[in-house]
């Protein structure tokens, strides 16, 4: 009936790499927003995969969009990076304009290479 | 929750959607509480409808995405109480959608069950909406519900 959001860190490497699995709605975004203010802002980059994410409505966006905000307000030249394959997810930052806003990279490796 | 199949009826669509067919042949309504979790159920139903019609596969994840926002839009100040009724209409153009939640007004000493700031996001919703259907309306309150509906032609 509802799929559970999941989501990882990956602090290992120089830049923290979020992975989101599952569904982002009005059900999820609150858990997804606790776990993303755990990043700290002096992180220069911070990738968000979102590549095994099967849905994204407006609620999701707009904790993307704060956490974005976060970053750009304490370094504006800090980086914030998507990883998004699914057609879906992808059409609903484009019909927002804000593919042109986030980076956005097809793949996890090309996201870490900038 | 339920989940009913019965004739539509052209009475209760004339106002929003004038123009389209009155020989509808179908019309499937979800009622279930207006919690958010359930919502992925309201999704799904309306995804199974469409794949049986002749959308395509993008038209039917732009009609999931939009039964959520349409949701969303509808259930700002619902209550732990409150009820979610989504009909879903069909012909041979396209597929329309009418969204009700009642009770929508906060009683004295009752919470609202959606986290602050759950709905700040107005203007993404508006403008996914915008983009994902033909045509769409949000009512604001009116006799104790608030109300909204969708229209997506093939």
């Amino acid at each position: 009936m509802h799929e559970e959001l999941q989501v990882f860190f990956d602090r290992s490497e120089a830049m923290p790499v979020v992975r989101v699995v599952g569904e982002i709605d009005l059900a999820t975004a609150p858990q997804l927003s606790a776990r993303l203010s755990e990043i700290p802002a002096e992180a220069r980059t911070v990738i968000i995969d979102m590549s095994e994410v099967t849905f994204l409505d407006s609620t999701g966006l707009s904790v993307l969009v704060a956490t974005w905000k976060r970053f750009s307000e304490a370094d504006e030249r800090g980086s914030f990076r998507l990883v998004v394959n699914r057609p879906a997810v992808q059409r609903v930052l484009d019909v927002t304009g804000l593919a042109k806003v986030f980076g956005v990279f097809a793949t996890l490796e090309q996201a870490k290479a900038g | 929750m339920t989940l009913s199949h019965h004739p539509a009826r052209p009475d209760q669509r004339q106002n929003q959607y004038g123009d389209i067919d009155k020989s509808l042949e179908r019309c499937v309504e979800l009622t279930m509480p207006a919690r958010p979790e359930l919502w992925g159920l309201a999704r799904m139903s309306v995804a199974s409808i469409a794949s049986k019609l002749d959308f395509d596969l993008e038209q039917i994840e732009d009609l999931r995405l939009a039964v959520d926002e349409l949701s969303i839009a509808c259930a700002k100040g619902a209550t732990s109480k409150s009820v979610l009724k989504l009909s879903c209409y069909w012909d041979k153009a396209g597929i329309y959608l009418d969204c009700s939640v009642v009770p929508v007004l906060i009683e004295t000493g009752e919470q609202d069950q959606y986290p602050p700031g759950a709905f700040d996001q107005k203007e993404l919703s508006e403008t996914i909406l915008g983009a994902l259907v033909d045509a769409h309306g949000i009512s604001a309150v009116e006799e104790g519900a608030r109300t909204g509906w969708i229209a997506k032609r093939h």
